[in-house]
């Protein structure tokens, strides 16, 4: 947690006595007067206030302190003091809110919480306008994450099939207000991804959006339970800055338990139009019972205690609504002690601002009901209410035990067996088992069970070699998983169909269609990064046209490349395959692949979303070749990426080393032709020749080169191995293939490192650059104001003078940094000392049209920034400008 | 390197080769290498020229690339135009990588 926020809460803990700067500078450890600077900061931000003395105190800022009393939860000033309390801190914090993490088990009331605090902020935000709440559980979409991305930032039209229009997505509907996601751990690690670049950056894309850079500033809240806390990126966790751990029913006190139980009886009363009472007996029931659902499960068994209650108020069987003991559903009824028939009343408040009717109103439907049908149908009643409860019951159970219909028709060991293998299979095969195979093997297999059971005989059917011995192996492991673990003995011919099963539909139709000749292969580090892709790409685009391996990061790179190699044999008749990798030795994975198995291979590093989906797109035209794949697939790198970021970090210069056993023979003559056949743009490569003893192979000064330099390539006649760099054998440069093979990596390395020179920068680039270099060095002035000035009056003065861009950016710069410095010694009365710095020149006379042509500038210097410059330094100016 | 490496920034006459050349210093300081950055004007250059070992030019002034070069070459000494995107962001690192490069070459 930052400083400021570190200084508002011991403010916060000191109370209404206040405390001074000085004060506040002891406790935190932190210097006296930046103690001040930060509460001066607060004081600004109307979060603390001065109290005038000597020293000055500062308090907190007393409305915001009575927040948590003004929140009207039930538990404020008892066990959810601390967390609101930190939770409101989070949001008023100024400058922006920090992004909050309501962790708790089911039903403990983190979205309730959420709500709560959302409002409180806006009610608290000094913007008068909308302030939007949108709230959000990811586990709406859990079946389909790439949907669940697209519904959070949006769809970009033509993103995939059936995408017919742009989607916008909560961010931009919560833009400018709050995000409350629930469940947050759904999200694939792809979204995280994108969540947290959102929360560092502001900036995210809609799916299939490459180019577009899209703004959005959210208050974020995320809510999850601890165990799958795990299931969160660490680099997302980090980024909330403030954790709340919501507290369970059970640590909750006794009196927050009653008033709870008052509170949702209130609410169910409020909503019928007769009086309620409840038992003593079952009010001491829901007082004492275990409840693992939290208050979530509570609020519900109250409502089913109620609608049941109401039923026999409906049936005339009671004169009141009474909720006794047998409408109790929890499961440890109370056994009723003898007399203790009292009731209580439950008042309504009819002024609750509780509006949250989650539920459609149940007593309503039942009031309908009975008055819809005269003769008083009691079954159908009834069945309202069993409904009723069974929507409810439902709510309350975990996701992970529902069942839908697949899941009823084949029996549970089967199908977990089913699911775990095809599990490890697809861990462990080159190909994938899609997730719907499961269910039609195991559709089948239950049927071979059934008729096993029922004593059905069926035809034999007859023996069906599959062509491809990998399905077959695979097959084998199935039905051995099945056998060992379920006892189910599977007879040869069985075991052959399966592996017709586990063949990918479009394979078994024998259809290599003109869109798999093309194939691309996503390879990157981390147990699911690539496959998380790969599903999302799958699924945007409707087809399986991405092959992912995933490189955990056990695993080394010879069995990523072996199982690369399985991946690529696994198809037929493929034309070329597009590598999509992100870094370190898969770069140059494909070079070495591509000789083995005598594929054209393409590599593209650094690999993006936006990358993976082009590059999926294009394998998908048919007339497609690999290089045109590769290029579309680049320059969706390229748009993608941020300017600051491919610029970000020092290159180390590239280097090729060209091997022989005498470090003078052949390795100067491959270094001299080289040379030579460098294009320009890899002038910054060097090329060094190195001998390696023929006795010990000694490869130590390669090793040491390779950590000064960015060693791309070693070439040369002596075959050396060093992890990470490609060898290229001189006799194979002699050929064609062997340059475009090294002219490859040079362009691959190119990429990142050859911005340095060469690289002219653009006149619609000027202005976003001369701000963050102006800001490097000026004190007075704002950058950005000097540069829209600059940018407003600079061109018909570059027209005039015909300036490249070059001398345009050094003017911009100059002219800058000039006003800085004028302001500077203005300020410090050293005009004189200024002036006699300057090589003035008074022969230089500014011609009429000159005067012209820089007077707009000059006079808009002068209402900016009050400097009238003289003219020895217009002189100056005009001089430079010629 | 072991010798003290002396590069010139040379703008009209010093006010943001000042700027730069303070930013190549203290890039040069962070790695602990012995660098002296200068920053002059393209006039005074003619006369103090042998005391540098790299000169940078800084865009504005490109049109004098010719004069100045004239005069580095008699002394020996690599010139080239400050990098556009280095110098638009006042980036003293890439500045200072780009006075070893010329050096090297």
């Amino acid at each position: 947690m930052s400083r400021m926020m570190n200084i508002y809460q011991q403010l916060q803990k000191i109370g209404s006595r206040g405390a001074t700067a000085g004060e506040i500078g002891d406790t935190l450890q932190i210097d006296r007067s930046t103690a001040s600077r930060y509460l001066n900061d607060l004081v600004k931000a109307n979060r603390v206030e001065k109290i005038p003395g000597k020293p000055v105190k500062y308090v907190i800022k007393m409305p915001k302190r009575k927040g948590a009393a003004n929140l009207n939860v039930i538990g404020a000033e008892e066990s959810l003091q601390p967390l609101l309390e930190t939770g409101m801190a989070a949001f008023l914090y100024p400058s922006r809110p920090l992004p909050i993490l309501l962790t708790g088990e089911t039903g403990t009331g983190k979205s309730y919480l959420a709500e709560k605090l959302s409002n409180m902020a806006i009610e608290n935000s000094d913007t008068s306008g909308d302030v939007p709440f949108i709230a959000f559980n990811c586990a709406d979409y859990a079946q389909n994450p790439e949907l669940l991305v697209g519904q959070i930032f949006g769809i970009k039209q033509g993103a995939f099939t059936g995408a017919t229009e742009d989607q916008t997505g909560l961010v931009e509907q919560a833009n400018g207000g709050i995000l409350f996601l629930d469940e947050i751990h759904r999200l694939p690690p792809s979204g995280q991804e994108m969540l947290f670049y959102l929360m560092d950056k502001g900036i995210y894309h809609r799916l299939g959006e490459a180019t577009q850079e899209r703004r959005a500033n959210i208050a974020l809240i995320g809510a999850t339970t601890k165990e799958s806390e795990t299931y969160i990126l660490s680099t997302l966790l980090r980024r909330f800055s403030v954790k709340l751990d919501v507290p369970p029913l059970r640590d909750r006190t006794d009196a927050e338990r009653k008033a709870l139980i008052d509170h949702f009886l209130t609410e169910e009363a409020s909503k019928m139009n007769t009086g309620l009472s409840i038992g003593n007996d079952c009010r001491q029931a829901f007082l004492s019972y275990d409840c693992p659902g939290n208050i979530g499960q509570l609020k519900s068994d109250i409502q089913i205690a109620c609608a049941r209650a109401y039923l026999r108020y409906l049936n005339k069987e009671e004169a009141k609504v009474l909720v006794k003991l047998e409408d109790f559903p929890g499961e440890n009824r109370v056994k009723s002690k003898g007399g203790s028939h009292t009731y209580r009343n439950i008042e309504v408040n009819h002024e609750t601002d509780e509006p949250s009717y989650l539920f459609p109103n149940i007593y309503q439907r039942l009031d309908y009901k009975s008055r819809d049908t005269q003769n008083k149908d009691k079954r159908n009643l009834q069945q309202v209410v069993l409904d009723y409860i069974r929507d409810l019951t439902e709510k309350y159970q975990q996701p992970s035990f529902s069942r839908d219909s697949w899941q009823q028709l084949i029996d549970h060991d089967l199908f977990q067996v089913l699911q775990n293998t095809v599990d490890i299979l697809n861990a462990n095969l080159p190909f994938n088992i899609d997730k719907n195979r499961v269910y039609v093997i195991g559709l089948h297999l239950q049927n071979y069970r059934n008729h096993l059971r029922e004593n059905i005989q069926k035809e034999p059917i007859p023996v069906m070699i599959h062509p491809n011995a990998m399905y077959r192996q695979a097959a084998g492991q199935l039905a051995f998983q099945l056998r060992t673990e379920i006892d189910m003995d599977l007879p040869q011919e069985e075991i052959e169909l399966l592996a017709h099963f586990l063949t990918p539909e479009k394979q078994t139709e024998q259809e290599m269609t003109s869109e798999q000749e093309l194939a691309v292969i996503l390879v990157t580090h981390g147990t699911s990064t690539a496959s998380s892709m790969a599903e999302v790409t799958n699924y945007l685009l409707g087809n399986h046209v991405i092959h992912a391996v995933d490189m955990p990061l056990n695993m080394s790179a010879e069995d990523t490349y072996e199982r690369v190699k399985k991946t690529i044999n696994g198809m037929s008749q493929i034309r070329g395959v597009l590598l999509l990798v992100d870094i370190g030795s898969l770069i140059t994975m494909g070079d070495t692949i591509q000789h083995e198995l005598n594929v054209s291979i393409k590599t593209l590093s650094s690999v993006n979303l936006p990358m993976v989906l082009e590059a999926g797109r294009q394998s998908l035209i048919s007339e497609q070749t690999l290089d045109g794949m590769y290029q579309e697939a680049k320059s969706a790198l390229l748009t993608f990426m941020e300017k600051d970021q491919q610029q970000a970090s020092i290159q180390k210069k590239r280097l090729i080393a060209t091997v022989c056993f005498t470090g003078e023979g052949a390795a100067q003559l491959l270094e001299s032709w080289l040379e030579n056949q460098l294009s320009t743009v890899d002038q910054d490569v060097l090329i060094r020749s190195v001998r390696i003893d023929p006795v010990t192979k000694d490869t130590s000064v390669l090793t040491d080169l390779k950590d000064y330099y960015d060693v791309i390539a070693i070439i040369g006649t002596v075959p050396v191995s060093i992890e990470g760099i490609p060898y290229i054998p001189a006799w194979e440069l002699l050929q064609v293939e062997g340059i475009s093979r090294m002219q490859k990596l040079l362009e691959i390395t190119r990429k990142s490192s050859v911005l340095q020179l060469d690289e002219h920068v653009s006149e619609d680039e000027i202005y976003d650059l001369i701000i963050q270099g102006l800001q490097e060095i000026v004190t007075y002035i704002n950058p950005k104001t000097m540069a829209e000035l600059l940018q407003e009056h600079i061109p018909p003065i570059r027209d005039y003078y015909g300036w490249d861009s070059n001398r345009e950016l050094g003017m911009w710069m100059h002219i800058g940094s000039l006003i800085d410095r004028i302001l500077d010694t203005t300020l410090k009365n050293q005009d004189d000392q200024f002036l006699s710095s300057i090589p003035l020149d008074h022969q230089t006379v500014p011609s009429s049209q000159e005067v012209e042509i820089w007077r707009p500038l000059f006079d808009h210097i002068y209402q900016t920034f009050h400097i009238e410059l003289i003219d020895d330094i217009k002189r100056e100016i005009v001089k430079l400008s010629r | 390197m072991a010798d003290q490496m002396k590069v010139i920034i040379l703008c009209s006459w010093g006010a943001t080769s000042s700027q730069l050349a303070k930013k190549v210093q203290e890039a040069a300081e962070k790695r602990g290498m012995d660098v002296e950055a200068y920053a002059g004007g393209t006039g005074e250059f003619k006369d103090k020229a042998s005391q540098y070992d790299v000169a940078l030019l800084e865009p504005q002034v490109r049109h004098l690339k010719k004069e100045v070069t004239k005069v580095a070459d008699e002394h020996g000494i690599p010139v080239e135009l400050v990098d556009q995107r280095a110098f638009a962001m006042m980036d003293g690192e890439k500045v200072l990588d780009q006075a070893l490069d010329l050096l090297k070459k």
